[in-house]
C-alpha cells in the first residue's frame, strides 16, 4: 500500500428489497499497480459490486472511492476503463466506429481508436461490423474500448466468459499484458488457475460478503512435503529432530513437514540413509481454486 | 454536453433506422399529398366528387408551389407523429436493448450530459426531417405545375419559416415522447407499443368520444391532449381553402405552440429523472 489506493470500499452494501442483500458491508483495497482478483461463486454479489464501483447502480449504504472519485463522477470514469459482463456495442457500426464513438463520450483524439485496436490484435477486422464479430472478437473489441482512454485502473468483469479455450488463451496472454506496467487491473473471473498466475492479490466474496483478502501466497498458504515412510515412528523421530518437532505433523498415515519442497531431495537422502523406505513424497501446496472451494463453502 | 453531441450524432447518422423512417416519412407525404391527389384530379373517375363544394381547379391548385407549404403541412399529421415517436423510442430505447447502456455510462459524461446530447441530436434529425419533408414536397409542387404549364410562384419567406418551425415542434414532442416512455420502459418495443397505443386509441377514439360532448370541463380536456395541440397548429397554419361551416381549431396556434413546447419539456424532464435516479442493471 505504498503509493495508496486506486479503489477503496468501506461497508459497501446493496440491498434489493428487504430480503435480497446482493453485496453485505463488503471492505476492500486494490492497491495501484497490482492485478487484482476478484472471486466468487455464481451471485456471490462480483458483478453488482463491480457495477456500483462503476456508479451504474447506488449502493444502499457505505461508500467507495475509485479512482480517487466517488463512482460514475466523470472525472474518475477518465481514468477507468471497464468491461462489465458482456460486451455491448452498436451491432451496424464497425469495430473502429464503435470505438470512435466510446472516443467521443470519453473526450480522447481518435488517434487512440487504432491503437487500442493494436494492442488487443483486432485492427485487421477494425473495418467490419460488431455484429459479425466472433464472441473472442466482441471481448477484444470491449477490452480495446476500455484501453482508449489509457486508463489508470481497469476493471474487467468475466472477460473470458463464452470463449472457446483457444480465446481463453488470447484473452489470458492479453490481461498478462495489461496488468505487467503501472496500470491497476481488477479482474473477476471464474477462471481460479488463470487468477493463480497472473493476480498478485485476490479477493474473494461469498453470498455478498468479503470472506478473505490477500496476496495469492497469504491465501495459498506455506508450501509443505508429504510423505509416506516406513517405519512411521522412526521417520517422525528423525525428521523431528532435523526440522524441529513444529515442523513435522502425522495426516492420515503421512507425515506433514512445513518446509519448503526444495528440501525434498535431501530429506529424502537422510530417510534412506537411516534405512527408512521412502515410498511417496510430493509438494503439498494448495491452489487458489483449493482456497476457493474451502472459503466459499463448494468443496465437496 | 458537445462530446456526447458528436458521440450520439456518429452513431445516429450512420443508424439505418433513423433514415428509414425519414423515408417513410417522405414516401408517405408524396404519396398522401401529392402523388394519389394528383391521379385523382388529373384523372378522376366518373365518382369522383371534389370536396365541400370546392372546384376540382381549386383543389389542383393545392398541389402548385404557391400552397406547397400548406399542402404539407397538413401532411403531418399522423404519420408523422408516429413515426418520429418510434425515432424518439428507438434512439432511446436500443441502448437498452444492446446494452450499450453501461458502454456509454462508464465513459466519461456524466449521464445527464450524456441525455442532452442524444436529445441535441433527435433534434437536430427532426430539423433534416423538416426540412428534407418541404424541399421534396416543393420539387412536387414544381413538378406538377410545370407540366401543367403553370407559373411558379412560391409563398412568403415568413410562412414557409412559420410552417417549418411548427413542423421540426411536432416531430420534437412526439420524439421526446418516445423517449421518455423508452427511459421509462427501458427498453424500445414496449416504447413503441405503448406509444402508438396513445395515439390510436388515446388521441383518435378518446378525444372523438369526448369531443361528442358540449361541457365545458371536457372541452378544457380536451385542448390538453399532445394530438389535439399538434392538430390545431397543423390546422391553424396550413388549411389552403376553409369552406364555410369548417370548424375552427381547438385551440389558437400561439398556445398549441406553448402547449407542444410544454410538452416537450415535460418529456425531456421525465427521462432526466429516470436517467439520473435509476440503476443500470
Amino acid at each position: 500500500m505504498a503509493n495508496g489506493n486506486v479503489i477503496t470500499t468501506r461497508g459497501l452494501t446493496k440491498r434489493y428489497g428487504p430480503s435480497i442483500t446482493a453485496v453485505d458491508g463488503l471492505d476492500l483495497e486494490v492497491h495501484r499497480g497490482e492485478v487484482f482478483g476478484f472471486l466468487g461463486p455464481n451471485g456471490a454479489g462480483k458483478t453488482t459490486t463491480l457495477r456500483m464501483l462503476l456508479g451504474l447502480i447506488r449502493p444502499t449504504s457505505g461508500s467507495a472511492v475509485v479512482a480517487e472519485h466517488r463512482p460514475g463522477e466523470p472525472e474518475g470514469l477518465r481514468r477507468i476503463g471497464a468491461l462489465i459482463e458482456s460486451p455491448a456495442f452498436y451491432p451496424y457500426l464497425s469495430g473502429r466506429e464503435n470505438l470512435k464513438i466510446v472516443s467521443d463520450y470519453a473526450g480522447v483524439p481518435h488517434k487512440r481508436v487504432d491503437a487500442a485496436l493494436e494492442e488487443v490484435e483486432l485492427l485487421d477486422r477494425a473495418k467490419d461490423r460488431f455484429g459479425t464479430y466472433s464472441m473472442g472478437m466482441k471481448q477484444r473489441l470491449a477490452v480495446a474500448a476500455a484501453l482508449v482512454k489509457d486508463p489508470e485502473l481497469m476493471i474487467l468483469d468475466e472477460p473470458t466468459n463464452g470463449l472457446d479455450p483457444q480465446g481463453v488463451v488470447e484473452m489470458r496472454a492479453l490481461i498478462r499484458r495489461l496488468g505487467s506496467g503501472d496500470r491497476t487491473v481488477m479482474l473477476s473471473s471464474h477462471l481460479l488457475n488463470e487468477v493463480q498466475q497472473i493476480a498478485d492479490r485476490v479477493a474473494i466474496i461469498r453470498k455478498g460478503k468479503l470472506v478473505a483478502q490477500g496476496t495469492v501466497h497469504e491465501l495459498r498458504g506455506e508450501p509443505a512435503i508429504v510423505i509416506r515412510v516406513t517405519p512411521a515412528d522412526a521417520a517422525h523421530r528423525q525428521l523431528d529432530r532435523m526440522l524441529g518437532a513444529a515442523a513435522v505433523t502425522g495426516v492420515d498415515g503421512t507425515l506433514r513437514l512445513s518446509v519448503n519442497p526444495d528440501k525434498a531431495a535431501d530429506i529424502n537422502q537422510a530417510l534412506v540413509a537411516s534405512g527408512i523406505k521412502v515410498s511417496e513424497l510430493r509438494a503439498d501446496e494448495r491452489t487458489l481454486e483449493e482456497v476457493f472451494l474451502t472459503l466459499t463453502g463448494e468443496a465437496a | 454536453m458537445i462530446n456526447s453531441f458528436t458521440a450520439d450524432w456518429r452513431k445516429l447518422r450512420q443508424r439505418p433506422a433513423v433514415w428509414i423512417l425519414g423515408g417513410i416519412m417522405l414516401v408517405a407525404l408524396l404519396l398522401f399529398a401529392y402523388v394519389i391527389p394528383w391521379l385523382q384530379l388529373w384523372f378522376p373517375s366518373s365518382t369522383f366528387r371534389p370536396d365541400r363544394g370546392l372546384t376540382i381547379d381549386q383543389m389542383k391548385s393545392a398541389l402548385y408551389p404557391i400552397n406547397f407549404v400548406k399542402n404539407s403541412l397538413t401532411g403531418v399529421g399522423i404519420v408523422g407523429s408516429i413515426l418520429t415517436l418510434i425515432l424518439g423510442a428507438l434512439v432511446a430505447g436500443s441502448e437498452f436493448n444492446w446494452g450499450t447502456v453501461k458502454t456509454v455510462y462508464t465513459q466519461r459524461p456524466g449521464r445527464l450530459q450524456t441525455l442532452f446530447g442524444q436529445l441535441g441530436v433527435v433534434s437536430v434529425i427532426a430539423a433534416i426531417f423538416t426540412v428534407v419533408f418541404y424541399g421534396a414536397a416543393a420539387v412536387a409542387s414544381v413538378i406538377i405545375a410545370a407540366s401543367n404549364g403553370v407559373a411558379i410562384t412560391w409563398p412568403a419567406a415568413i410562412d414557409v419559416l412559420k410552417a417549418m418551425g411548427a413542423t421540426w415542434l411536432i416531430f420534437e414532442s412526439w420524439s421526446l415522447f418516445g423517449i421518455a416512455l423508452a427511459y421509462l420502459f427501458r427498453q424500445s418495443a414496449m416504447a413503441i407499443g405503448l406509444g402508438l397505443a396513445y395515439v390510436l386509441a388515446i388521441e383518435t377514439i378518446v378525444v372523438r368520444l369526448l369531443s361528442g360532448f358540449n361541457v365545458g370541463w371536457i372541452t378544457t380536456i380536451e385542448k390538453g391532449f399532445l394530438g389535439q395541440n399538434a392538430n390545431s397548429l397543423i390546422q391553424s397554419l396550413g388549411q389552403i381553402f376553409v369552406p364555410p361551416g369548417t370548424p375552427a381549431p381547438l385551440v389558437s396556434a400561439g398556445q398549441a405552440v406553448l402547449v407542444l413546447a410544454l410538452y416537450g419539456v415535460v418529456f425531456a424532464a421525465m427521462a432526466g429523472l429516470v436517467v439520473r435516479t435509476r440503476d443500470v442493471a
